[in-house]
């Protein structure tokens, strides 16, 4: 299975390597946002309120990760259907795992380039983030699972066609994105905002993010984001591996 | 020795629609089984079915003695729609592949492959810019990447020009030399003809009639057809069948089927006491066999 999963890996890489106009708009979408909401927050209205260290994980996790780790799986299941080369897989020794694997593979890739990126640029211009690396790649990583299971979960359930898919992420993801923290820190939302938000895996994600981040957190005050992040990312992995069969089924006519 | 390929009392249907209906069939080991029908005649869900992308509502398949499921190393399927790729290049579609079966040299394997199926030049071309012609052998080669010994190919020279179909006849044949089992599906009877050790008819989800192309025409009881073309069709048509084993009318001309040359030199006897407007004669084909059995 390993085998198979790195395989399916290296050519999902070789892919958005061709696509170069995908992974450029994925690598220079959060700088720009980065940039603006640095910019914007940097202003007297704002700066009170708002950290400069609060901006980078929620640009990362949501302007970021969010299109690339979720959209990216999503879209790439719906072309395979597309193309035919669904059915052509079904037909390979390996099980869905392993393409579910595969795919994780490769956006992890995607995911940490995305926060070499975004912090590289966080570094250059505030130079003043306190990061835990191990911690900082276990919620990265973590991160990066749920977005994947569930974008191969959302390309079962939304669509067969590749330009259908972006618009239910994006109608359900960008108010989920702001009510999560992304754009705005949850602490300046009303109470019971801050109440839904909190069950959102978007939420943990930036809160856990912004502790390994910017405060050099220990694993004690984010175990309870953790062990949500882990939670969601191993039922998200469930789902898209029975998404990935239903699917497989629907192909088998 | 375990036969390749036995379909067994395979059932299918779609809706209400009964496609497969007690089809039965096998391929002895290193042969070319051409499966020929006409268009709905359930030769593509024959195929899916065989090689795991269909449920069969009954019947059992084997292949080389297991179900497909167990068995998916055995079997290269090339569908009838093109199914790469774009955004690779031939090379790494094939290597992909040859990759997903465990294969320790996947770029090498790829390579041995698309010198196979005539692609050699183009090993690093984009299969978005391949021709049509080209992007269908890729599509075979995919189906070759692991160098299964059953071969199950759906109509594998549609829409092809001649120099590439006969790329794909040549890849055919040399797989089948290599000791590779073929099962095809097409609609060129001349393909079946040509290439194929036997030949079933698929009639109403079932074989009507199968065997060696040889067996077939033979079974059709002439073996030469005489087209004649006349004014009045119907009577030229009444009377010949009174000479030659079969008459019928064909685009307004009459097709009659003798057998031998003293048959053959009865009717043209015939025909020089009437007014025909042409008369050609041509040896008989697997499209007479064809017509025959589907028009039972």
């Amino acid at each position: 299975m390993i085998h198979a999963s790195l395989a399916c890996t290296r050519r999902l890489l070789l892919q958005l390597v061709r696509n170069r106009r995908e992974l450029l708009f994925w690598f220079a979408f959060p700088a720009m946002m980065l940039v603006l909401f640095g910019t914007m927050y940097a202003a007297p209205a704002f700066a009170k309120n708002i950290p400069f260290d609060a901006i980078p994980p929620g640009i990362l996790v949501g302007a970021a990760l969010f299109f690339a780790c979720l959209g990216g799986p999503a879209t790439a299941v719906v072309a395979e259907r597309q193309n035919g080369t669904f059915r052509r897989l079904l037909l390979t020794p390996p099980g869905p795992i392993a393409v579910v694997f595969g795919t994780l593979g490769t956006y992890v890739i995607v995911g940490a380039i995305q926060a070499l990126i975004v912090y590289g640029l966080a570094i250059f211009f505030h130079g003043n983030m306190r990061f835990d690396y191990p911690l900082a790649i276990l919620v990265l990583v973590l991160s990066i699972a749920c977005y994947v299971a569930a974008g191969i979960a959302c390309a079962a359930a939304f669509s067969r066609r590749e330009g259908e898919i972006l618009a239910p992420i994006a109608a359900f993801g960008v108010p989920l994105l702001c009510l999560s923290g992304t754009f705005f820190p949850v602490s300046i939302m009303p109470p019971f905002m801050q109440r839904f938000a909190e069950a959102t895996p978007i939420y943990h994600m930036i809160r856990a993010m912004t502790a390994v981040t910017a405060h050099r957190a220990t694993f004690v005050p984010i175990a309870g984001d953790v062990l949500y992040l882990t939670l969601f990312a191993a039922g998200a992995t469930v789902l898209a591996a029975l998404s990935y069969r239903s699917i497989a089924a629907a192909e088998r006519v | 020795m375990i036969v390749p390929l036995v379909v067994d009392h395979l059932q299918r249907s779609f809706d209400s629609k009964r496609v497969l209906e007690d089809l039965c069939f096998q391929i002895e080991s290193g042969t070319m089984y051409g499966l020929i029908g006409r268009n709905g005649a359930g030769k593509t869900t024959t195929i899916e079915t065989i090689v795991g992308l269909a449920r069969p509502d009954g019947g059992t398949i084997a292949i080389f003695g297991k179900p497909p499921r167990a068995n998916r190393r055995s079997i290269g399927h090339a569908p009838q729609e093109i199914a790469v790729y774009p955004d690779l290049t031939a090379r790494e579609n094939i290597a992909f592949f040859a990759d997903l079966y465990g294969d320790r040299n996947p770029r090498g394997r790829a390579d041995a492959v698309l010198e196979t199926i005539g692609l050699a030049g183009q090993n690093d071309a984009l299969a978005s810019v391949l021709s049509g012609g080209q992007r269908r052998l890729l599509n075979l080669g995919i189906a070759l990447a692991h160098d299964p010994p059953l071969l199950i190919l759906d109509e594998p020279t549609v829409g092809l020009d001649i120099e590439a179909r006969d790329g794909v006849w040549r890849m055919m044949r040399d797989a089948r030399a290599r000791g590779t089992t073929i099962l095809l599906t097409t609609h060129y009877l001349e393909e079946a003809d040509r290439l194929c050790d036997r030949v079933g008819i698929l009639v109403a989800g079932r074989i009507a009639t199968e065997g060696t192309p040889q067996e077939l025409k033979s079974a059709l009881g002439y073996d030469t057809v005489i087209t004649v073309a006349s004014d009045d069709i119907e009577g030229t048509r009444s009377s010949l069948a009174d000479h030659a084993t079969t008459a019928r009318i064909v685009d307004r001309t009459v097709e009659a089927g003798v057998l031998g040359q003293p048959a053959i030199d009865v009717v043209v006897g015939w025909l020089s006491g009437i007014r025909a407007s042409a008369v050609s004669t041509r040896a008989v084909s697997l499209e007479d066999v064809y017509v025959s059995v589907s028009s039972r």
